[in-house]
Formats: C-alpha cells, structure tokens, sequence
C-alpha cells in the first residue's frame, strides 16, 4: 500500500492545524463570552445562586452549625439567633439538614448529567456521524427510551432496585441519556456539512480522530447548555423521588425528604415546609436563569424567544 | 395525508415492542426471587411445594425469552397480569381509576392553555416593558418551583384557613358532579401550573417571530386594527407551535400527576402505582408503567397528527 507511508505523516499535522482552527472557534471568544454574560443581570443571579448552592454543598461540613442528625430537646424551635432556621421534629437544626441535604442534590445531579452527558454525547455523537444504519439502530434505541416519561422512567428504576443514592444517580442518568443523544446527533449532522471535516477526511484522518478533533468541539456549546438545564431538572427530579421515600432514605438529610416529613407536622411549624421548598427553588431557579444566559450566548439559534 | 397517518402510526409498534422489552427486563432484573417477595408474609413460607407450584404458575420455571414471549401475548391480548397483593387483573385495577386521571389531566391541561396563549401574547405585544419583563421572570421563576412544593402548600393553606376541616373522601364525577369537582379544581390547578410557564414562553416566542413575516406587514398595509392582526392573524398561525409544545408536555403532567394524586390524595393510576411499588406488587408495577408509556407515546403521536392536519407543510 503505497500511499500509507504519506498519509501517516500527514495526518497529524493536518489533523491539529483543523482541531485547532475547531477549537479555537468555539473557546477563542471566551474571555469576550464571559463578559456578555456579565452584561446580563438575570445571568449573573443565576451563577450566584448556583454557586451559593454549590458552596453549601461543598462546604457543609465546615459551614452546618449542626451535626444534621444531632436530635435535641428543643423541637420545632422557631428561627432564632441559636438556629437561624430553627429546629424539626427531633430538635435537629433545619440550616445544617438543609446544607448537607445540597449535598445529595449536587452529587445526584452532577453525577447523573455528567454520566448522561457521556453516554448520551457518544451516542448522538456516533449516529450523527455515522448516520445510515448506525444512526437508525442507535435512535430506535434513544426512541424506546424517549417513550417514557422522565419521571415515570426514574421511578421504574427506582422502584426494581430500590431506593439509594447510587439509584438515583442510576435513574436520573438513563432518564437524561436520550435528551443529550438527540442534541448532539442533531450538531452532530450540521458540522458533518462543514469543509473543515471533509478536509480532514481528505487527509487521511479516521474517523475517531474527525469526530474527536473536528466534530467534537464544535458540538460543545450546545452540550454545555443542555446539560446546565438538566442540573436544575435533575435537582427536581431527586426531590421529587426522595419526597415519595424512593430516593435517599431517612434519617439522611435531602431536601425532598425533608418536605415530605414536614408533611406531618406543618400545621405546627410551617418553616418546616418552607425551608426545603424554597432551597429546591433557589437552586433550580440558579440553574435555569444561568442557562438561559449560556444559550443566549452561546448558541443564538436556540434562542428563539429572544 | 392518510399515507402520512399510515406510516406514522406504523413507527409506533418498534417503539412499544422496545418499551416492552425494556419493561420486562426491569421486571427481571428485580434483586432477589420474586417469590420470596410474594411469599415473605405468607405461613406458607418455606413450603417447597407451594413455593414450586407458584413458579409453575408464573411461568418462573420457563428461560427468560419464553417468559417474555409468553408475558408479550398476555400484554397484546389485554392480559397485563394479576396483583400479587389484590388478586384482582392489573388492567381491571387501572382502568377503574382512569377516570380520576383524565379528569385532572383534561382540566389541567385546559386550564394552562386558557392561562398561558393570553398572557404569553401579552408578553408578546408588551415586548420590552415591565410587563414583558414580568412575565418573562414569572415564568422562569414558575418552572423553577417544584410543583409538589406549591401542592404541599396548598394543602398547608387548606388547613390553616379551614382548620378541623374533615378530609373528604373522592366522589366520581357520575356520581356527584358538584362535590367532584370541588375536590378536583384545586389539584387540577396546581397541576396546570407544571405546564403553564412554558405555554405562556412558546406563545409569546411565536407570535413574536409572527409578527415580523411579511402577511402582518400586509395585513397591517392594508389597514387592519392592530387588534384584527394580532387575534385574527398571528394568534392563529402562532398556536400550532404551542400545540407542539403541549404534547411534548404530556410527559411532565404524568409525572406531575403521581405527586399531585399523591399529596391530594386522589385515587389516580399514579397512587396506584405508588401504592403497588410500597408493597413491591410488581406485575402492577409493570403494567401502570407500561400503561402510562403507551399513552404518552400514543398522546404525542395524536398531537403530531393533529399538528399535520393544522400545517401542510409538516405533511412530505
């Protein structure tokens, strides 16, 4: 074979100079990108609150005035300078539940959209590029999944192997697989168009390395989207199953299960039904407003209503 | 058209054959022997005799793709097994609480629809102002709110403002209209809520891309009201994406109605579901979720098809 000894000194070089120029595209700008994103007032509010979420989160332990499963004699003690939020049922302090109870929404939601974001990107990623009978295969198999209502899907999960963390993770990830599959197949398909692919192919770059090099990085921006909405739908999700006891289990703190405790003795003590609730709203609130800001700015053609 | 309807309705059986298949294989990847499960408060646990003859009996002595094919052709011809806690036939037990479910779902549904298409073409009309910024804040700030939170509230209100008021027990809507729907408006509401912010954000991002094609700049030329163009014309044209947007939000009423049924306590095929994953009553696991997936994918289909009768350009 004759023309395998120019191919593999070329392929290199060709192959960084057109990532490059990929790559370049997407992450040159990004200085400029964050001060757009700077501009916008309601972004910026957004980034707050998710970073005072992911402080706590990751703090809790130095920050939690409490030891969050410590009991106390006073119950239902109301806020006060003691116990900012007050106390439960069992005299436990509601601030260090609700700091350690981010801490099972963080892990769930990033474990589960970075899993998802995995799986489901090499999925779209590989029926984008491939298309034909790849693609089929790939999306009657995203389709199948995509009949089940995101809930109702977690909820099977967790309901065959039972309620845990590491089910919930299990759960909410094939929840998320078909929504960034269809995402990235559909970049996918547009960047194939592009010259800058065709050139690579033409010298000599396989597959792997146009898809890894060219395809890839151009394909980024909406992933880094889709995947700060799903955090904040991932949030809810958790809640929701810890709230009907499937997901993380009593007397571990999450906020889901707190709210759905504080069921019981609300007419008492309504903080204990306030707490949780607002926390989830703050942190999907944070979430969501920061990824309308990402989609403006990154990707202006999904920002329709603009 | 009616080719277009054949083929679509015919992309419907490789997805249900695949949720099928998916459905069973949670079914038998269940940790530990389902009889176990069945017989754990049984006396006759431990009797290996009676434990024998209830493998027999649900086929659990047969390998695993006979199973499947055996469960399959009990699925097609309506059979979707019987309750292990009940005795009673799954598809019985679902279809008597159906009802509850198309009641919400219907009035939910109905209500968002005559909320949000208003207040989103307000938004629209409004652009750029408090009003529109408003809007556009309340309903970023409505999807971020856990619904089952704002469910759990309302309840709380319930009780604070009607203190002593007795729990009142379902009433079908046959029976006593009145009282059923005082039971039911509440939830149905809430649960409109889930659907609400994105009607109210698709209405207003489609009648304002609407208004800048050229038939409003005619109709305006030629000296419509501004009122005239924007119900007659670009209300009209604006609504198919909103249907759109509707069925693809089909999905999250499902989900929403297990939590809603469940904090309102209202005898859905959500509780039911619920209820049967509490007492690990599997074939009632299955068969409400396999139940509850074919009506969302049937759902979408119908919305697709509606869509293709509203707009011939969807129609190749």
């Amino acid at each position: 074979m004759p023309s395998s000894i120019p191919v593999s000194v070329a392929e290199p070089v060709a192959v960084t100079g057109v990532a490059g120029a990929a790559v370049s595209a997407t992450w040159r700008p990004a200085r400029q990108h964050w001060r757009q994103l700077w501009r916008r007032k309601t972004a910026v509010l957004g980034l707050m609150l998710a970073a005072i979420v992911l402080l706590g989160a990751l703090l809790a332990p130095w920050l939690a005035p409490e030891d969050p499963l410590a009991m106390g004699l006073r119950r239902f003690a109301p806020p006060s300078f003691s116990a900012w939020l007050g106390t439960d049922q069992f005299g436990r302090d509601l601030l260090s539940r609700l700091l350690f109870g981010a801490r099972v929404s963080i892990a769930v939601s990033f474990a589960a959209v970075g899993m998802a974001t995995l799986i489901g990107g090499t999925i779209g990623l590989c029926a984008g590029y491939f298309g034909g009978r790849v693609d089929l295969f790939l999306m009657r198999g995203v389709d199948v999944l995509m009949a089940f209502p995101t809930l109702l899907l977690a909820l099977a999960v967790v309901a065959t192997f039972g309620g845990s963390t590491r089910n919930l993770i299990l759960a909410v990830t094939l929840a998320y697989i078909p929504i960034f599959s269809r995402v990235v197949r559909g970049s996918a398909l547009s960047v194939k168009q592009n010259d800058f692919v065709e050139a690579s192919r033409a010298l000599g770059a396989r597959d792997g390395r146009i898809m890894l090099r060219a395809v890839l990085p151009n394909v980024l921006a909406p992933i880094i989207v889709q995947a700060t909405f799903n955090l904040s739908t991932a949030i809810m999700i958790e809640a929701a199953l810890s709230f009907l006891g499937l997901g993380v289990q009593p007397p571990a703190p999450s906020w889901g299960s707190m709210l759905s405790e504080a069921r019981n003795f609300m007419e008492l003590d309504p903080w204990l039904a306030l707490a949780p609730g607002g926390a989830i709203t703050l942190a999907v609130l944070g979430f969501n407003l920061f990824g309308d800001g990402l989609r403006d700015i990154l990707d202006p053609r999904l920002a329709g209503e603009r | 058209m009616r080719r277009y309807i054949a083929v679509r309705v015919a992309s419907l059986i490789p997805i249900l054959f695949g949720v099928s298949l998916l459905v069973f294989a949670m079914q038998a990847l269940v940790p530990g022997d389902i009889v176990d499960i069945m017989m754990g408060g049984d006396q006759a646990f431990g009797d290996k005799n009676a434990e024998a003859r209830l493998r027999r009996q649900l086929n659990l002595d047969r390998p695993v793709p006979e199973r499947y094919v055996l469960w399959l052709g009990g699925m097609l011809r309506g059979d979707l097994g019987t309750s292990f806690v009940s005795g009673k036939p799954v598809l019985g037990e679902i279809l008597r609480r159906l009802p509850v479910n198309l009641e919400l779902t219907a009035l939910a549904i109905t209500m968002a629809l005559c909320l949000g298409i208003p207040i989103g073409t307000l938004s629209a009309v409004r652009r750029d102002t408090w009003t529109d910024a408003g809007i556009r804040f309340g309903s970023v700030l409505g999807y971020s709110v856990p619904n089952f939170w704002v469910a759990t509230l309302t309840v709380l209100a319930g009780s604070l403002l009607w203190p002593g008021m007795p729990i009142l027990q379902y009433v079908p809507f046959t029976e006593n209209p009145g009282r059923n729907l005082t039971l039911v408006l509440i939830p149905s509401f809430v649960l409109s809520l889930t659907v609400l912010p994105l009607i109210v954000r698709m209405t207003r991002a489609s009648v304002l891309e609407n208004l800048r094609l050229d038939y409003v700049r005619t109709a305006r030329s030629k000296g419509l009201p501004e009122r005239r163009v924007v119900y007659r014309h670009v209300l009209a044209n604006s609504l198919i994406a909103v249907l759109n947007v509707t069925g693809v939000q089909i999905g999250v009423l499902i989900g929403g109605l297990v939590l809603t049924e469940e904090i309102f306590i209202l005898p859905g095929i959500g509780r039911l579901l619920l209820d049967s994953i509490q007492k690990r009553d599997f074939p009632v696991i299955t068969g409400a979720t396999l139940f509850l997936a074919t009506v969302f994918v049937t759902m979408n289909l119908v919305v697709d098809l509606l869509h293709a009768v509203l707009d011939p350009r969807v129609r190749r």
